[in-house]
């Protein structure tokens, strides 16, 4: 249970109210190494639709998305157009929660869709100086140099900085681009972000064969010395041009940095914003808040409501809109089998209690101690291993015989609570009143939510003196110096073996 | 003074710029009345009754550019940027020619 502070209870209470979703993703981030299949945007017309690839980004194969707030989220709320979440208790004790989530985004800029082979330059956010060159004939008055700007998705991404402190012209002092490939005669679209002072002036140079080289036409753009502006352009190519490259010029005594430069083929009427189509992938940590304002812009604060996995991207090319689902990471370590770790040298736990068993299946699962908080547990199990099961059964199956409660909370943080959790904390956190806040009330009493006769069916166990545990089905021979190997299949647990000692 | 991508209109014979409210309301069990105020913004309406041609082409190059543009009312204190949305043309006989009722509405990003 959160406690919430007092001025979004009172927000959140107020008779007008300014109620939000802020959705956050971390999209650079990926944990499984594997091959998928992309639908790129660049290929719909003609050619292979789905392409295969490799799983971008990979950080460690089969590794257990943890820490949340160590990864860097780009924030998704300016495209949100509907969140709809839910969390269902599991199990005959309603001893598990699992939650997930549904995400509607904004996809008319295409910022969702792949675009890979769409932009026709090299290192266009100019993270190097790769691709890029600088005809300079003043000295240290031009020239150009990466800096550090917060424009990009990534944080620490790089901009070019393009300055002409002289008298230079355009035709003596610029930065211009590698040569590419293009169809002649045909329209293609030059966008960018810039910002700086003076007018910058931008030309796509057609090149034929050998030094013979035709500008498409110029434009110029006034730039802001505050916030980066897009600016865009389509210029027909000439119709002898079998390559383009392209050059930026700012005006004498200025300076301009420019960021993101597209290049692609067509009359475009738009751009995309940022290049994160290649990121939008499952498996990447997720946040969502609800935002509770007493006005838009007003006081008020956040409150955490989901952190988990994006599990599947829906792309709808007619709706312009990307659908996106999330789930817990419940879902996650329900897919984790759980295996006796060899560091803690037991195949089997004894009189252990709930919490404790707990933290041993949390650490197969793969959670460090600040991933989870337990209450400590009312049960004790006597004998406990596992055996083909995921961690998150094992879980559920040891705080349903607690009575108690797993799941993780809106943090993203793993909770037990034990069988007396709701009775130990029953402290009023806020009095609603049916005069200022309830819309409605119903109850229901059902002859079939009520039993008077239950069955209980146990195997009880406990530990006997040493035992035949297997023996082997027929004698075999090993020659001296060798070794063999056997797989034993046991009936049941062990808490320890004695190891077998030759004719005896 | 109407300025739409920075083009003066000519002075529209009705002007409208009402604001919509996202949100609803909620009446609890005793008779509260709550309120969820999501966002608010405006739709600017301009209506003529009889448009020239020349201001005509002038909005349709821009409704054309099929992007976003800014919209400016000095008199209102509005400067906005908007969607174009426009009307069909009504032609009304013996005025004069090719002149027409029209409007556009503008809605803010």
């Amino acid at each position: 249970m959160q406690n919430v502070n007092a001025l979004i209870q009172s927000v959140t209470v107020a008779s007008s109210r300014c109620p939000g979703v802020r959705a956050s993703v971390c999209w650079d981030r990926s944990t499984q190494l594997t091959n998928w299949f992309r639908l790129d945007s660049s290929t719909l017309d003609s050619g292979d639709i789905l392409t295969l690839t490799s799983y971008a980004n990979g950080v460690e194969p089969n590794e257990l998305i943890s820490q949340m707030d160590s990864f860097i989220y780009e924030d998704e709320s300016e495209n949100l157009i509907s969140a709809e979440g839910t969390s269902d208790l599991w199990g005959d004790n309603f001893q598990s929660a699992l939650s997930e989530i549904d995400l509607t985004l904004d996809n008319t800029t295409q910022r969702y869709t792949p675009s890979t082979d769409k932009n026709l330059i090299e290192n266009p956010s100019f993270e190097s100086t790769n691709g890029w060159n600088v005809k300079n004939t003043q000295g240290t008055n031009g020239g150009y140099e990466l800096v550090g700007e917060e424009r990009g998705i990534v944080s620490g991404s790089k901009a070019i900085l393009i300055k002409n402190l002289g008298s230079g012209a355009l035709t003596s002092n610029y930065l211009y681009s590698d040569e590419y490939p293009i169809v002649s005669g045909q329209p293609y679209t030059t966008s960018f972000f810039a910002k700086g002072t003076g007018d910058l002036t931008v030309r796509a140079v057609c090149i034929a064969s050998g030094t013979f080289a035709v500008s498409s036409g110029t434009s110029t753009y006034s730039l802001n010395s505050g916030a980066f502006q897009r600016f865009s352009v389509t210029s027909g190519m000439h119709p002898w041009a079998r390559k383009v490259r392209l050059d930026f010029a700012i005006q004498a005594t200025k300076i301009a940095v420019v960021d993101c430069v597209q290049f692609e083929k067509g009359n475009l009427t738009g751009y995309e914003n940022d290049f994160i189509g290649d990121f939008v992938l499952p498996r990447r940590p997720s946040k969502v808040h609800i935002t509770m304002l007493d006005k838009p812009d007003g006081a008020g604060g956040t409150v955490p409501n989901f952190v988990g996995l994006t599990e599947t991207l829906e792309n709808q090319f007619k709706n312009d809109v990307i659908n996106i689902h999330a789930y817990d990471f419940g879902t996650e370590l329900q897919e984790k089998p759980a295996v006796t770790p060899v560091s803690t040298g037991a195949v089997m736990f004894v009189n252990q209690r709930s919490d404790v068993l707990l933290r041993h299946l949390a650490e197969m699962g793969g959670l460090v101690s600040d991933d989870y908080s337990f209450d400590v547990g009312k049960n004790t199990v006597p004998f406990f291993w596992v055996q083909e099961g995921s961690v998150w059964f094992y879980m559920s199956n040891v705080a349903e015989a607690e009575g108690g409660r797993i799941f993780f909370d809106e943090t993203g943080i793993l909770n037990f609570w034990n069988r007396d959790h709701i009775d130990n904390n029953s402290d009023s956190k806020f009095n609603f009143t049916m005069k200022d806040h309830i819309a409605d009330f119903s109850y229901r009493i059902d002859k079939n939510e009520i039993s008077n006769h239950i069955i209980v069916k146990t195997s009880p166990r406990e530990v006997q003196e040493n035992q035949v545990i297997w023996t082997l089905d027929s004698p075999t021979e090993i020659k001296a110096g060798e070794n063999k190997t056997f797989w034993a299949t046991l009936d049941d647990p062990i808490t320890a073996a004695t190891k077998p000692i030759a004719r005896t | 003074m109407f300025i739409l991508n920075g083009v003066n209109l000519p002075n529209p014979n009705a002007y409208s710029q009402p604001t919509e409210v996202g949100g609803g309301y909620v009446t609890t069990l005793l008779g509260g009345t709550r309120r969820a105020i999501r966002y608010k913004k405006k739709t600017y309406t301009l209506e003529w009754s009889n448009l020239s041609v020349t201001d005509l082409a002038n909005i349709l190059s821009i409704y054309n550019l099929d992007t976003t543009v800014t919209f400016v009312n000095t008199d209102l204190s509005v400067n906005a940027t908007v969607h174009i949305d426009v009307s069909d043309r009504v032609i009304t006989p013996g005025l004069a020619e090719y002149s027409g009722q029209y409007s556009i509405i503008l809605t803010e990003v």
